[in-house]
C-alpha cells in the first residue's frame, strides 16, 4: 500500500524524531509523555504531509509547544503498545539520572511559556525569529519569556552540582 | 556560582542527549496517522454528503449527544466463528472473565461482549471479543493460562478501521503458537528471521491460511525475541499485523533494556562535500538505502550495543555514510553507503562489527575508495606495506585502499596492530 507521502516523510520521522523527542521531553518533563506527544504530533504531520512537507520540522516543533502548553489531551494508551520503557540508560548511569532530574526538576517549576522559549532557544538553538513562530507569539514576547526563563532556571540550579564555581573569567561550568 | 548561555546548553543537552527514539516509533506513526486520516475523510464525508452525495468505504457512526459514539463495526454482532463457537461452557467462562477485565476499563462498556472467535489451539482454548462502549468498542484476546482464561491488551478503538488493532496474539508458555483473526483481507507471516553472509535479512513469508475466523499456527518458541513477523499482503512495514502480549518479550519483567551508546563521527573534509556537519544534524541513512538490511515486517529489540555512524568522503569525491542496524541479539551489522553529487544513497559494501575487538569495524569500500575503520576512543594509525606508521586521527578514519595494517591505541595505552585484510 504506497501512499503520496513516499518515503520523504518516513525520512523525515527517522532522522527528526530524535530531537524532536528531546524538546518533548523537556516540554513535559516525562519520557512516557514526550513519546506520547511526539507520536500524536507526527499522526498530525502524517495527516498533513502536503501542506507541511516544506517545512515539517517547523510546524511539528509548533505543535509540541502549542500541546504541552495547552496541557493537551494525554490519549488512552493500550498497555502492551507503550512505546516507551527505554530509560535503561538513566536507570545504568547515576550522573545522567541526577542531570535529567534536575533540569526536569528546574523546567517544571517555570511557566508553560517561559519553559517552551528556554527548551527551543538553547536546546534547539533557535533564533528567535523561529522560536516566535514556534510559539505563535511576537519576537520581543520570546526574548522575555527566554530571559525570565532563563534567570528562574539559572536560580534553580544554582548550587547544585551542574553549576561550578567560576574561576577566572572562563565557563562557569 | 552562575551560569552563561554556553553552560545552559550544556546542562539541556546532558540531560537529553541519551533519549532515543522508541523503536517502532515509524510504524506506530503510520498506522496513527492512517487512522486519522481514515476518521477525517469520514468526517469530511459527512460535510459533503449535504452538497453532493459521497461514497463512504465502511460504516462509521460520527459522535452522537454527549460525546457517545456509536460504532457500527462487524466485529460487535457478527455471529461467533471458531469450533468453539457451540462451546457454551467455554462461552460463559469467556464471558465471565472478560466482564471482571472491562470493569478496570476506562470506557464503560455498553451492552453484552460479542465473542468474535473461539476456538481451540495447541496452548488451549482461545477467544477475540469485541465490546460497545460509551465512547467506541473495546477488543481483545482471550488467552489459555494454567489458572484458566485470562484477558490479554484490552484495546479501545474509535473507528471501525482493523488497522493497527492486535490482530493476533501469541499463546502458550512457551509463546509458540500464533493465531491471527481473519479481518478479512489476505496475510503472510515469516517464522524466522535470518542474515546473509553479508549483513541482508532473509525472510520467507508464506500466505497465512484462515479457516473459520482464524489462523492457528505453529511457531518457534518467542521467549527472548520475536522472530515472527506477520504482515498483510503486500509484505511491508506500513501493513504490519500486531501481535498482542509481545511487550513481555520486549521488556521481560517489565525492565528496561540498555540503550545503545550513540556514535557519531564525521571525518576530516567531510562537512565541504556535505555541505552541513552531518553528524551535528544527526543524518541517518534513508530507509530505501537501505532497505536489504532492515527487517521488512518484524519488530526488535537493540542489546545496548553502540549505533555507529561515520560521514566521510571518499577520494573520488563522493558522500560516505556508514551505519550500524542491529536487532535483539543479532549481528551489528556494519552499512557502507555512498552517494555521488546530488544522487541518492546507495549501499556498496557490509559487515559485521565485533565490538570487544581492538577494532570493532573494518569495511573495504569497492573501487578502491578505501578502507572504513573505527574503534571509539583509540587513536588510530596505519602504514602500507612495510612503510612508516601515519597518522589517522582517533575514533574513526577512511584510509588509503593501499593501507596494509591498521595500529589501535585504546585509552588505556595498549596499542594492537591489526591487518586491514580484503
Amino acid at each position: 500500500m504506497r501512499d503520496s507521502r513516499g518515503t520523504e516523510f518516513d525520512d523525515f520521522v527517522r532522522t527528526r524524531s530524535a530531537v524532536l523527542l528531546r524538546v518533548a521531553f523537556l516540554l513535559t518533563g516525562d519520557r512516557h509523555a514526550a513519546e506520547d506527544l511526539l507520536q500524536e504530533v507526527l499522526e498530525q504531520v502524517y495527516v498533513r504531509w502536503r501542506r507541511v512537507q516544506s517545512s515539517p520540522e517547523a510546524y511539528a516543533r509548533r505543535a509540541l509547544v502549542n500541546r504541552s502548553i495547552n496541557r493537551w489531551r494525554w490519549r488512552a494508551r493500550r498497555p502492551e503498545q507503550a512505546l516507551g520503557d527505554h530509560d535503561g540508560v538513566a536507570r545504568d548511569h547515576a550522573e545522567a539520572v541526577a542531570v535529567r532530574e534536575l533540569v526536569v526538576g528546574a523546567l517544571r517549576a517555570l511557566p508553560a511559556r517561559q519553559r517552551a522559549a528556554v527548551v527551543l532557544r538553547y536546546l534547539e538553538d533557535l533564533p528567535v525569529v523561529d522560536v516566535a513562530a514556534a510559539m505563535g507569539c511576537s519576537e520581543g514576547a520570546v526574548k522575555s519569556h527566554a530571559s525570565r526563563g532563563l534567570a528562574r532556571l539559572r536560580e534553580a540550579l544554582a548550587g547544585t552540582s551542574l553549576v561550578m564555581p567560576i574561576t577566572g573569567t572562563g565557563s562557569s561550568r | 556560582m552562575t551560569m552563561n548561555d554556553s553552560d545552559v546548553r550544556g546542562i539541556l543537552h546532558r540531560a537529553t542527549d541519551d533519549l532515543v527514539s522508541p523503536p517502532g516509533l515509524l510504524a506506530e506513526v503510520r498506522r496513527g496517522g492512517r487512522r486519522r486520516v481514515v476518521r477525517r475523510r469520514a468526517v469530511l464525508a459527512a460535510v459533503c454528503a449535504a452538497v453532493v452525495a459521497v461514497p463512504v468505504a465502511g460504516v462509521l457512526d460520527l459522535p452522537g449527544n454527549a460525546g457517545d459514539t456509536q460504532l457500527a463495526s462487524p466485529l460487535l454482532d457478527e455471529p461467533t466463528r471458531g469450533d468453539l463457537a457451540t462451546d457454551e461452557g467455554y462461552l460463559r467462562q469467556v464471558r465471565e472473565v472478560w466482564q471482571r477485565g472491562m470493569e478496570q476499563a476506562d470506557d464503560p462498556p455498553r451492552g453484552e461482549p460479542n465473542i468474535v472467535w473461539a476456538g481451540d489451539t495447541p496452548a488451549g482454548p482461545a477467544a477475540y471479543v469485541a465490546h460497545a462502549t460509551v465512547h467506541g468498542m473495546t477488543v481483545g484476546f482471550v488467552k489459555p493460562t494454567a489458572d484458566g482464561p485470562r484477558v490479554g491488551t484490552l484495546t479501545q478503538v474509535t473507528d471501525t478501521e482493523t488497522d493497527g488493532l492486535e490482530q493476533a496474539a501469541l499463546l502458550g508458555s512457551q509463546r509458540d503458537v500464533l493465531v491471527v483473526l481473519d479481518f478479512g483481507q489476505p496475510a503472510e507471516f515469516s517464522p524466522q528471521l535470518r542474515y546473509a553472509p553479508d549483513g541482508k535479512v532473509e525472510r520467507t513469508f508464506e500466505p497465512v491460511v484462515f479457516r473459520d475466523g482464524a489462523a492457528v499456527l505453529s511457531v518457534p518458541p518467542q521467549r527472548t525475541k520475536l522472530t515472527v513477523a506477520l504482515s498483510r499482503t503486500p509484505v511491508g512495514r506500513e501493513n504490519v499485523i500486531h501481535i498482542d502480549g509481545t511487550s513481555e518479550i520486549y521488556f521481560p519483567g517489565n525492565k528496561d533494556r540498555p540503550a545503545p551508546p550513540l556514535i557519531r563521527r564525521t571525518l576530516p573534509g567531510a562537512e565541504q562535500v556535505w555541505g552541513i556537519d552531518p553528524a551535528a544534524k544527526e543524518v541517518n541513512a534513508p530507509t530505501e538505502a537501505l532497505a536489504e538490511y532492515l527487517d521488512p515486517a518484524g519488530a526488535h529489540t537493540l542489546n545496548g550495543s553502540p549505533l555507529l555512524w561515520v560521514y566521510g568522503v571518499t577520494p573520488d569525491g563522493r558522500r560516505l555514510l556508514v551505519e550500524t542496524v542491529q536487532y535483539d541479539d543479532g549481528p551489528s551489522r556494519v552499512i557502507a553507503l555512498l552517494a555521488g553529487n546530488n544522487l541518492p544513497f546507495e549501499a556498496v559494501a557490509s559487515t559485521t562489527a565485533d565490538w570487544t575487538a581492538p577494532l570493532p569495524v573494518r569495511l573495504r569500500l569497492p573501487d578502491d575508495q578505501g578502507v572504513v575503520v573505527a574503534a571509539e576512543g583509540s587513536a588510530l594509525s596505519y602504514r602500507a606495506g612495510e612503510g612508516q606508521w601515519q597518522d589517522a586521527g582517533r575514533d574513526a578514519a577512511l584510509l588509503p585502499a593501499t593501507a596494509t595494517d591498521v595500529r589501535v591505541t585504546d585509552a588505556n595505552g595498549t596499542t594492537t596492530s591489526v591487518p586491514v585484510g580484503s
